[in-house]
């Protein structure tokens, strides 16, 4: 069973009177196990998707519609004593800026002992020193960290010290949100390598959401292509990046330069920008910038529609064009 | 005459240091006390730039090529070396003339949404920057050239964008304009900052072709800075990799990137991850984090990261040899 399944989400914001659509009708199954990557760029809305998964967003300006079930049980309808339950508990957040998630005031070992004693209140604190001492070196850091403040460690540590924050209460799901971007490429890669242990090791399911698509190819299992609010294409990585459906995959796989590109050809881009996602198109939402785009994705919206292959791509074009080429 | 010309380098770097004194108590490796400590963030720097040529300077984040990027167009002085413009020396050149140097060479930075004053228009940006420097003879004339390279730069229509103010524009069409104001001054050399690491991945390409396409067309030097190296590859003629303050290696870039030969050079291209699933090359994994620029230890600094280092290595300086026509800074590369 999924342990994490979206039916029919859409995140709108209210803006000065108007209706931001962020999220639009997303449905998506996360298997146990399974990491997905959600790759899109700034503004197509990943990090709204995992807020609302999360149940963060602020409900006076905002409005989540559809079902999100985690191990069956609603997120989005459950009393809040049972959300911060499992929060942490069942899954826990690894944010971008590793240096704002943590207190400035507050040791290290401080500030995620508290958080243990919120979920765990019966811990005596040489419990719950040990027990943060052993996350440590899950990831990875010396034991001393615990007594250290956040401006004394460097960026790659302070990365480290907040996913041992999220596994401090074994979650089933990790999410990072853009968690590895900040990085050097030899620190996100010793990072990633360790998350990748811990999962095997303990089971934990992964979401990673990031706009590097070179994170995902190395690290995930499944991607998910987000473009302006809508899923543009969900499937296992080595089917996805490298024989793209939808024209918007094709197009972020291409302006990628690789050690196989050749120095002598343009780099090809998407032209053009996002949508206003408070005046979405009527058809596609990607068409105006599609260089296969005809009629109909000006008129009607594609609906998603399941490949071989575990694929699900949302393009009127899909199939017949793809295969011609 | 003419091939002379060609030939002479229109930038050159001559053991550029720059180091930054630091009040702070610390206790060295051996137990002793200091008071002050010296943070060594470009350490003996040289290279030269031919006229049109572009360098790209990889490194991690630290490594000190922002700050070299600084010290070539002197926002930064050196603390010991010289950076030559056409066989200038910089320091001269900017008590001489400061606008006439600026004119000569340019920087595009990282965050496009910094580099702009909020309260002025793109028509104010540009045509100032024009009245400035005394390129064109009339408001009219600066307007239209200013519409001439916005069209060119394909932000159109033209006219519309030099009504709006920075905060209506997307990062990528700020950087364009970044761009195009630096190259409004034909200057001999631009020095870019990163400049597409803020950007989204669908228009980077679009800066980089900007940068490559009017750097070649103007005939100007680059110097690009950037922690990416397949990015870096793909613009660069010669890449220099840069670790703690030095080059470790310099050489052509598809000869740096795709056969390295310094340890830390083919350990952090193995770390860049390609987006095809398929091509999976083995990950040079290195420990630690680089040592930090205060009082970097005797030997190669790499040598406690390094998978190939020896006792001698963390014993003995490295410096920089040519082998196969490239600069290696290891003594265990040999030709």
């Amino acid at each position: 069973m999924a342990i994490l399944s979206l039916h029919d989400v859409c995140v709108t914001y209210r803006s000065s009177g108007k209706d931001v659509h962020a999220i639009n009708h997303v449905s998506l199954d996360v298997e146990k196990n399974e990491s997905l990557g959600i790759v899109g760029e700034s503004g197509s809305g990943k990090t709204t998707l995992i807020m609302a998964i999360l149940r963060l967003l602020n409900p006076k300006s905002t409005t989540v519609t559809g079902q999100i079930l985690l191990d069956g049980e609603d997120i989005l309808t459950m009393p809040d004593e049972r959300l911060s339950e499992i929060r942490w508990q069942e899954m826990a957040i690894v944010f971008q800026k590793a240096m704002n998630a943590l207190s400035p005031v507050h040791k290290v070992g401080k500030f995620i002992g508290d958080l243990y004693r919120v979920h765990v209140p019966k811990a005596t604190n040489a419990e719950i020193r040990s027990r943060i001492e052993e996350t440590f070196e899950l990831v990875n850091l010396p034991k001393r960290i615990y007594d250290l403040y956040p401006h004394e460690l460097s960026g790659g540590m302070l990365q480290r010290v907040s996913i041992a924050m999220s596994l401090i209460l074994d979650p089933k799901l990790l999410i990072m949100d853009e968690a590895t971007t900040a990085l050097d490429v030899v620190t996100q890669n010793q990072i990633l390598e360790e998350i990748k242990h811990l999962e095997e090791e303990r089971g934990i399911t992964r979401i990673m959401i990031t706009h590097d698509m070179s994170v995902v190819a190395s690290s995930c299992k499944n991607v998910a292509v987000l473009y302006a609010g809508s899923l543009m294409e969900t499937g296992p990585v080595e089917k996805v990046l490298v024989e793209p459906i939808h024209p918007y995959t094709q197009g972020l796989v291409d302006s990628f330069p690789t050690f196989a590109t050749d120095t002598h050809e343009p780099l090809k881009s998407i032209g053009g920008s996002l949508p206003n996602l408070a005046d979405l198109p009527k058809g596609c939402v990607f068409a105006p910038r599609c260089p296969k785009a005809c009629d109909i994705c000006f008129q009607t919206p594609p609906e998603m529609k399941e490949y071989p292959g575990g694929r699900r791509a949302a393009c009127h074009l899909a199939g017949g064009a793809s295969h011609e080429e | 005459m003419k091939s002379e010309n060609m030939s002479r380098p229109v930038l050159t770097c001559e053991e550029v240091c720059r180091y930054y004194k630091k009040k702070e108590k610390h206790i060295r490796d051996d137990g002793t006390v200091a008071k002050t400590s010296l943070v060594k963030a470009v350490d003996g720097i040289s290279f030269q730039l031919a006229p049109g040529e572009i360098l790209g300077v990889i490194g991690e984040s630290g490594c000190g090529k922002s700050t070299l990027g600084r010290l070539l167009v002197r926002l930064e002085k050196t603390s010991s070396g010289s950076v030559l413009l056409d066989g200038e020396n910089v320091d001269q050149m900017i008590r001489a003339d400061r606008l006439g140097f600026r004119r000569q060479i340019q920087m595009v930075f990282q965050n496009p949404f910094d580099t702009f004053d909020p309260r002025y228009t793109v028509e104010k940006i540009l045509v100032g920057t024009m009245k400035l420097h005394g390129i064109g003879s009339s408001a009219g004339e600066r307007r239209e050239l200013a519409l001439e390279k916005l069209t060119a730069a394909g932000l159109l229509p033209a006219e519309d964008f030099l009504r709006r103010f920075p905060h209506e524009l997307s990062g990528g069409q700020l950087q364009r304009i970044s761009i195009l104001r630096s190259m409004l001054l034909s200057p001999k050399v631009l020095v870019a900052d990163e400049p597409v690491s803020m950007l989204d991945i669908s228009i980077r390409a679009d800066i980089i072709n900007l940068i490559y396409d009017t750097a070649r067309s103007e005939g100007a030097a680059a110097v690009f800075i950037s922690h990416d190296i397949t990015t870096t590859r793909y613009i660069a003629d010669r890449i220099a990799v840069m670790y703690l303050g030095r080059i470790v290696e310099l050489g052509t870039a598809d000869e740096v990137a795709l056969h390295p030969m310094h340890p830390y050079t083919e350990a952090l291209i193995s770390n860049c991850s390609s987006i095809d699933p398929r091509d999976r090359r083995p990950v040079i994994q290195i420990k630690g984090e680089p040592p930090s620029p205060v009082d970097i230890p005797p030997g190669c600094p790499f040598a406690p990261r390094c998978p190939r280092a020896t006792a001698e290595c963390s014993a003995t300086e490295q410096t920089l040899k040519e082998c196969n026509g490239r600069l290696v800074r290891c003594s265990k590369v040999t030709g």
